[in-house]
């Protein structure tokens, strides 16, 4: 699904570099935040999801739309001195969730990765309801 | 980070979180990764003891991720409605 994987590398890499991750510029006095930057402000804290991120790498773990779940990972090979990257895509289908990895590597999650990929959608659902959207992620309602 | 570890990196490294090896989450409200791994086997599929299916699991993860979209779509549909506003705003004073 290549249209998938630009439609992510979209988000993540962005048409205008302007737009900061943190703080999304206001262009106009009641421009609100678009898709593409709320996606942005949530993969901020997806990323810090699986713990630190070490120096010099990149992390990126948002979801992407009601089925698919993004992982992308930039980082230095301490060997070559080289830029390297990898993006994982999760879909979530009736019978389990496929994992999809550049080269055509597609298998279904199991066991333990399964079970934290899972607990990570939670507590994703859970720090974006309150952080970004303000709302308890137990109700829905508005946090005051 | 070597290219290696980074094949299969995942959700496994998800035991590194490090505000919950004080057990809970950094809202202070929020509930430890173990209540939720519970949760997720025990409570939301069934209260039953035995291991979730894949299917089951993946129903789970489902249901938090339409959550999640719902929250972004409701957030970008009020955005519309008060630019909406600003414009008849606009309107008005000129």
């Amino acid at each position: 699904m290549p249209n998938v994987f630009k439609k992510a590398l979209d988000l993540l890499v962005g048409t205008d570099a302007s737009i900061s991750l943190s703080m999304p510029k206001k262009l106009r006095p009641f421009k609100q935040l678009s898709e593409r930057e709320l996606i942005q402000l949530e993969s901020e804290i997806g990323a810090k999801l699986f713990g630190t991120i070490p120096a010099g790498n990149r992390r990126e773990f948002f979801c992407l739309d009601r089925s698919t779940w993004i992982w992308y990972e930039e980082w230095v090979d301490l060997e070559t001195g080289k830029q390297k990257s990898a993006t994982t895509r999760y879909e979530i289908h009736d019978n389990g969730i496929l994992k999809a990895q550049e080269g055509a590597h597609y298998s279904f999650l199991e066991g333990e990765e399964l079970r934290n990929l899972t607990v990570a959608i939670q507590m994703y659902y859970e720090q974006v309801a309150r952080k970004i959207y303000k709302r308890d992620p137990r109700t829905g309602q508005k946090l005051v | 980070m070597s290219e290696q570890n980074n094949t299969y990196f995942i959700p496994e490294t998800l035991v590194d979180i490090p505000h919950e090896r004080e057990g809970r989450t950094s809202y202070g409200e929020g509930v430890a990764r173990r209540d939720v791994a519970n949760a997720l086997t025990e409570t939301a599929l069934g209260n039953t003891s035995e291991t979730p299916s894949n299917a089951e699991i993946a129903k789970w993860a489902l249901q938090y991720t339409e959550a999640v979209v719902r929250l972004r779509t409701d957030e970008v549909g009020a955005n519309l409605f008060s630019e909406s506003l600003s414009r008849d705003d606009y309107t008005l004073i000129g």
